[in-house]
């Protein structure tokens, strides 16, 4: 950027940084808040394709779909129900947002570059020779059991109307969002249905109470389609974000329909909030984190003769050991927790087999290590939108190794 | 849009009474028009999106206690506009004045009427901003601004390299402020919507 004049809006909005910086990430945006006083002129102008950002979206913003979700929101209150508060709106196409292999230095162990080119000087240094050089990032790809145990491969299934069970009608929206529709007549019959992503994919759904779920790669969600009037339970696998709409009881106003989630032994219950919670079977702890309202955590762990439950705050963590036993961090970073459903890979003080799960997860490869591992900690984040190619050669930077087999990743001193 | 404004008042009654698709009706029809001004007071999508749905969840938890109105789309802007400069809001916009959200948050009746007028005209200004748009243009805008696409996933969606999808943007937006010029200017907006 030329740092006489500021720039024009067209120069603006057709840049990945500052479109990052409207769409609410948080390090664009003190990046460019830092701008605004340096540069004379740029606070105006950016205001002002701001401005024009959001009349466009404005304007292409769909009635229908809009009135679609709405209408199912609502649904579940029942008639005469009323709402507490609604979730707070986080931005719909977030995880596709990021830009084009924009890295971010923490600890000086990686490189920082705005405009997404990794410098020449580390492709030149790039020497590796292997057969297979590269994979491309995960993207939106799930697939749907139905309650008849049929199976919808998501990602080839057109918009509108999927298929339709009982009086609820299952609906995927132009932005490729999975919804429930029901035409409001009460349902007979609970059924359940999951929704699954595979190594290498993720993918969004509205619960038929409103709630928002975001399903990160090699997950997967079981719910009903239809909630009974006083509990909303479903369980998961894998890493799962929740916005959770807050439901009164239709019979007993003060009450909040509890929604429930369950992960074998361990159970989140909530009422309305936005929580993430990390099951992977190849983690050490399951971590629940509360990033607005108020859970409960418990486990019944094999190690365990009795329930064990914790009251989390918003900012914390749960981490539930194998053997059932709950800690609970205070010193974490949503941030970074959040990292992947903003479209990054965000770690701090990681040490690489953790960062290495959550590759082979992303670009759907196998890990393996050769020799010493190194136990050093890494920092950095980098968009998940890239491909592996360029994380590995951030990776490489700090001196780790890889050579790439058919589905595999070694890691090499 | 099939739905004559003359039917918006028979619509309201019929949410009054409780029905449903009425009420959903109702939404459906505003929702472009109040989303315009919703973005036009707060400069979020988001925002604005949350203020209508809190507006029509409201109106519908409590509908066997609302009055007939003969204007139901300057009743909605109101709402909205109340909503909006609600304090729970004031700290979630972006780029906007401190000294916005100190302004009183109640005006009258003509000054929704006005208000209403004036952000029907902004947005079509906005419709015929984009009109002047190639239909190439008008996709990439799409996918980029709306699908919150980068530039490569643009490539594989379009067959365009990273640099034509880069200029196709570039110019299209330097098409689009050229047309808005006057009505991206937050100062102007503020004093028309603030009451002042």
């Amino acid at each position: 950027m030329d740092h006489n004049a500021p720039p024009s809006i067209e120069e603006l909005l057709a840049n990945e940084s500052f479109l990052k910086y409207c769409g609410g990430n948080q390090h664009e945006r003190s990046y460019w808040e830092e701008q605004f006083n340096i540069v004379p002129g740029l606070r105006d102008a950016a205001e002002k394709a701001k401005r024009l950002y959001e009349l466009l979206r404005a304007e292409m913003t769909n009635a229908s779909t809009e009135t679609v979700a709405f209408s199912n929101m609502i649904e579940q209150q029942r008639v005469e129900a009323p709402v507490v508060a609604l979730p707070a709106k986080r931005r719909a196409g977030y995880w596709v947002a990021a830009a084009v292999g924009s890295v971010i230095i923490l600890s000086g162990l990686w490189i920082y570059t705005y405009n997404g080119n990794i410098p020449s000087r580390l492709v030149q240094q790039q020497q590796i020779v292997h057969e297979r050089t590269d994979a491309d990032p995960g993207r939106n790809t799930a697939t749907l059991v139905l309650a008849d145990g049929s199976v919808v491969s998501l990602d080839s299934t057109g918009n509108g109307e999927i298929t339709r069970q009982g009086n609820v009608a299952i609906v995927k929206t132009d932005d490729g969002n999975i919804l429930y529709k029901a035409n409001g007549e009460p349902v007979s019959e609970i059924v359940y249905n999951t929704m699954s992503t595979p190594r290498g994919g993720q993918y969004r759904l509205v619960l038929p109470d409103g709630t928002k779920v975001w399903l990160n790669a090699a997950s997967s969600i079981t719910y009903p389609t239809s909630f009974p009037v006083d509990e909303r339970k479903v369980s998961v696998t894998g890493e799962v974000y929740f916005e959770v709409a807050a439901l009164r009881d239709a019979t007993n106003k003060s009450r909040l329909v509890p929604f429930i989630v369950k992960k074998d032994d361990i159970q989140v219950q909530v009422k309305g909030t936005h929580f993430n919670i990390n099951a992977y079977d190849d983690e050490d702890d399951a971590k629940v984190t509360l990033l607005e309202g108020r859970v409960n955590v418990s486990t019944t762990g094999a190690g365990l003769t009795e329930k064990t439950e914790v009251a989390l705050l918003p900012g914390k963590q749960a981490r539930c050991g194998k053997t059932g036993a709950i800690a609970v961090a205070d010193n974490i970073d949503p941030d970074e927790v959040m990292a992947w459903k903003n479209g990054l890979f965000n770690f701090s003080n990681a040490d690489i087999r953790m960062i290495m799960r959550q590759i082979g997860r992303w670009y759907n490869l196998d890990v393996s290590y050769e020799g010493t591992v190194p136990q050093r900690e890494f920092s950095g984040k980098i968009t998940r939108n890239t491909q592996l190619s360029n994380v590995l050669k951030i990776l490489e930077q700090s001196n780790i190794h890889f050579r790439m087999e058919q589905n595999r990743i070694v890691v090499t001193p | 849009m099939s739905n004559s404004m003359a039917e918006m008042p028979d619509r309201w009654d019929k949410m009054r009474l409780g029905d449903r698709d009425a009420m959903l009706a109702l939404y459906e029809s505003y929702y472009n028009d109040l989303l315009s001004y919703g973005v036009q007071l707060s400069n979020s999508t988001d925002i604005a999106k949350d203020a209508i749905n809190d507006v029509f969840l409201h109106l519908w938890e409590h509908h066997s206690g609302l009055k007939p109105v003969k204007n139901v789309k300057a009743y909605l802007f109101a709402c909205i506009r109340r909503k909006i400069f609600q304090p729970v809001y004031a700290n979630k916009t972006f780029l906007f004045t401190e000294e916005a959200f100190a302004e009183s948050t109640e005006i009258s009746h003509e000054e929704v009427l006005i208000a209403v007028q004036q952000s029907d005209a902004i947005r079509m200004k906005v419709k015929a901003a984009l009109d002047k748009l190639t239909e190439r243009q008008k996709e990439l805008i799409y996918l980029k601004y709306f699908r919150d696409m980068d530039y490569r996933e643009i490539g594989r969606t379009t067959g365009m390299s990273l640099k034509t999808a880069y200029n196709t943007i570039y110019n299209a937006i330097k098409i689009l402020t050229g047309e808005l010029r006057d009505t991206l200017s937050v100062a102007l907006l503020l004093l028309f919507y603030c009451g002042k």
